[in-house]
């Protein structure tokens, strides 16, 4: 009896009904493995791969986000309703205030160039911007990153900084056909080199996957206070200089980080800055 | 030959009533993509394809196949631009663990189930937290994973809901699941 007992237990255990779906596992379990194992010794072993994956599921990805995008305006349209006479009273006392910077502005661009033009200064050239709509975030809740749809067909490339309507939020570091990925400020693999306005101070901007970045390698003199504007450096020649990134905002435990201009949580539309990048590494831009 | 192309019928039609799990499963596939942003909260990841691939591996283990289920990991590690075969590896593993404990979750009553997927979703962000923090080589904050975690929890029951309709409309099983 005993022994009949067994023997079942062992013909169940040998069967192809219980190992079937047993060995198929554990063999995807190992594929899945190996992978990680490749994948993790160097971001770009699977970089190929994932840029063809991007450029096949954009399109419908954008199908899916569009509806998405519009929902949650929507809801944060009909909840934001209760502010709405606030925000008018604050965007018209704003916009006082910004006609006097533009005429201002007209005023110090005019003498500027003027000055230029006596020094023989030689500008930078032009920017050009490329817009493109974001079509899926990273999915990842330790993965700071935004799909766009445009590719280097569109004249984006790797290394392009990306902007939202008011500030730095990322820069491009995988380019597909007609899909691109963007590492943002925020992502933990984050590191830009900037200036502290109003100090001159240089410092790398680094992510940590939450809100605000914090700033490293600042000089040991530097006076951090809250408000001081942060500006793209233009070192290392990745990013052009004088792109506004955030303000310098001041933590309860006495250190510093920096609040963004921009928020990449509800961008739709971002702009990435073409400036002459393309041209230079033409298709090798891409991955 | 009526009762060939009868049966024919009946398969395709079988055939089409099937996709639909797995239609729906793409659908939760791009969901994962996007993040939900939520009062207070932020942009929060729930695992909305974890949810399907768990229910099916309960109730229809024979819809999530091993491959398939490789295969839809794959596709969000490809997409989400990290680290590829976590995933993949999530995804194969909750199948082989629930498909092994479904007879044992089928006899329980819901809350049983949805509080079994709590447990799992927790104890999956934990993997995630720790192969996240071995890829970056550095203790990542365990914030997120909680969060992401509690949202999945809390999304269960409407996705089970939806999941349970979609059930109902699939063409009964003709031999049993292993």
């Amino acid at each position: 009896m005993k022994f009949r007992t067994r023997s079942k237990t062992l013909a169940k255990l040998i069967g192809p009904q219980y190992w079937g779906a047993k060995l198929s596992s554990l063999f995807f379990l190992l594929a899945a493995l190996s992978l990680f194992v490749f994948s993790s010794l160097s971001s770009g072993n699977m970089g190929a791969l994932r840029i063809y994956t991007t450029d096949f599921f954009a399109p419908v990805l954008s199908v899916f986000t569009a509806p998405m995008q519009d929902a949650v305006a929507t809801v944060e349209s009909v909840t934001g309703l209760a502010d709405v006479k606030a925000e008018i009273a604050a965007l018209k006392d704003e916009n006082v205030k910004l006609r006097r910077w533009y005429q201002q502005a007209m005023i110090l661009d005019a003498e500027n160039k003027e000055l230029q033009k006596l020094l023989n200064f030689k500008t930078e050239a032009g920017l050009h911007y490329v817009t493109a709509r974001v079509i899926a975030d990273s999915g990842n809740a330790y993965l700071k990153s935004l799909l766009v749809k445009a590719g280097y067909e569109d004249g984006v490339f790797k290394g392009q900084a990306v902007l939202g309507g008011e500030g730095l939020v990322g820069r491009v570091v995988e380019t597909g056909k007609s899909s691109a990925r963007i590492l943002l400020l925020t992502d933990v693999n984050s590191r830009v080199p900037v200036v502290v306005g109003g100090t001159n101070a240089r410092a790398i901007l680094s992510g940590n996957n939450e809100g605000a970045p914090t700033l490293e390698h600042l000089p040991l003199d530097t006076e951090l206070k809250a408000g001081l504007r942060i500006i793209t450096s233009g070192h290392g020649g990745v990013l052009p200089y004088g792109l506004p990134v955030g303000e310098v905002i001041a933590h309860d435990d006495g250190t510093f980080g920096v609040r963004m201009y921009e928020s990449a949580d509800r961008l739709t539309h971002v702009r990435v800055l073409d400036n002459g990048q393309a041209e230079q590494f033409g298709a090798a831009g891409a991955l | 030959m009526l009762h060939t192309s009868e049966s024919n019928f009946t398969n395709i039609t079988d055939m089409l009533r099937l996709s639909l799990a797995h239609i729906f499963l793409f659908v939760l596939l791009v969901l994962n993509m996007m993040a939900l942003p939520l009062p207070f909260l932020g942009d929060v990841n729930p695992a909305w394809a974890l949810i399907a691939i768990f229910y099916w591996s309960v109730y229809r283990p024979t819809l999530v196949p091993p491959a398939l289920c490789f295969g839809a990991g794959l596709a969000i590690d490809l997409l989400s631009g990290g680290v590829v075969g976590m995933n993949a590896f999530i995804f194969v593993i909750v199948q082989m663990l629930v498909r092994s404990q479904r007879r044992f979750l089928m006899g329980q009553p819901y809350m049983m189930t949805w509080l079994v997927f709590g447990l799992m979703v927790l104890s999956i962000g934990v993997v995630q937290w720790g192969m996240q923090s071995l890829v970056q080589a550095q203790l990542l904050s365990v914030l997120p994973i909680l969060i992401s975690a509690l949202a999945s929890f809390f999304i269960f029951p409407y996705i089970s809901l939806l999941l349970n309709g979609l059930h109902r409309l699939l063409p009964v099983a003709r031999t049993p699941y292993s």
